[in-house]
């Protein structure tokens, strides 16, 4: 996989977590220099469940330090940058968990085997999530 | 809505495009040049002086060695030293003329820019002590390994005290490894001047132990020298 494929990845991965575009990039940028800390330019395409792991725990992170303040509702959420389409707030009101594998399996098209490794599951436990959680998602976006 | 609708607006789901994607990339993106290649291409930052006295170098050796003069290991004895002065040089040049810094800046780090000068140096510099220890042990009718003793002991003995020196002077450094390399030469040629009945010579396991001693305090050298040039400028 070529490092321009893997960044795209990693980017929609933080984006889906923090909803804000710059933080996202923030995030992403992070991780691919934690990730080359560690380990050899040459090993990035063969741990991309390790750069999975390393953006969720960015993420993580990103939120424990963010300090939270009240809205107003009438004024739009300056975190959007773009309108969020049905199947984002289908997905928004799933838990993290779901969203997140639906994200990996369908968005970011990872295979089951790598999603297997970052779980650590077997394929067959990855393949029922995705099933339930599919069922989860067609019953949200059913009501919108 | 089926399942095979909801997958296909799963795939467009958050679609967005990174803004500064290309200009990281490029940052951490590795140069496609080989390491052979690397390492050729650190041969042009290595001044051409150096080249020429290492040369001139194997020209006197040459000379001394066509010419059978029986004190031909005497000028080799006597000239070890300022060979491996010559390697030093080399390595220090980074410090020497203020460029670690951007040295250490580009693409390949510091310590790669200095292996890379002491592989092309340090292998013109080595094939000459040995060329002089093959000859000194058909003429002299010495064993090889006494042969690479006496001269490697010597070779890397002035390595790691001139590398040590210039750790510690940064400034006097190379005034104190001249007149280092020329003690070490006046005594090596002393020795053998008042033929000193050196009997480690004979004691193969004595010569190993301390070839492996000098061997290892010149590699911690080596790394303690970069690591204290990349300190120094990162003001740590």
């Amino acid at each position: 996989m070529k490092l321009e494929e893997q960044y795209e990845k990693i980017f929609k991965y933080c984006y889906m977590k923090v909803l804000d575009k710059h933080v996202a990039e923030d995030i992403t940028q992070e991780t691919f220099l934690r990730f080359l800390k560690a380990n050899s330019y040459k090993d990035i395409g063969k741990q991309m469940p390790y750069l999975y792991t390393i953006a969720r725990n960015l993420c993580t992170d990103f939120f424990r330090q963010r300090t939270t303040f009240e809205l107003d509702e009438s004024i739009p959420d300056p975190k959007y940058e773009k309108p969020k389409t049905y199947i984002e707030d289908a997905l928004e009101k799933l838990d993290e968990s779901d969203r997140e594998l639906l994200f990996l399996r369908y968005t970011n098209k990872e295979s089951i085997n790598d999603l297997a490794k970052h779980y650590k599951v077997s394929r067959f436990v990855i393949n029922r999530r995705i099933k339930k959680a599919l069922e989860r998602l067609k019953e949200v976006y059913g009501d919108e | 809505m089926n399942k095979k609708e909801l997958i296909n607006k799963l795939n467009k789901a958050y679609d967005v495009k990174a803004e500064n994607k290309n200009k990281f990339i490029r940052k951490i993106k590795k140069s496609n040049i080989s390491l052979f290649g690397f390492v050729i291409n650190q041969a042009k930052y290595i001044r051409f002086s150096l080249f020429l006295k290492l040369l001139i170098f194997a020209v006197l050796m040459i000379a001394a060695i066509v010419s059978k003069t029986e004190s031909q290991h005497i000028v080799f004895l006597y000239s070890i030293p300022v060979n491996a002065l010559i390697f030093v040089l080399v390595i220090d040049s980074s410090r020497n003329n203020h460029m670690e810094e951007l040295e250490m800046a580009t693409r390949f780090s510091l310590k790669m820019v200095i292996l890379a000068r002491m592989f092309i140096s340090g292998l013109m510099s080595f094939v000459l002590v040995i060329i002089m220890s093959v000859f000194t042990c058909v003429n002299e009718n010495m064993l090889l390994s006494q042969t690479f003793y006496t001269f490697f002991l010597p070779y890397f003995a002035t390595i790691y005290l001139c590398l040590k020196l210039l750790r510690k002077y940064r400034d006097n450094g190379f005034r104190y490894c001249l007149i280092l390399t020329s003690i070490i030469s006046v005594l090596m040629t002393l020795i053998n001047a008042l033929e000193i009945n050196l009997n480690i010579l004979t004691n193969n396991l004595f010569m190993l132990l301390t070839i492996t001693i000098i061997v290892v305090l010149l590699i911690n050298e080596i790394n303690n020298y970069i690591k204290n040039t990349e300190e120094l400028l990162w003001n740590l």
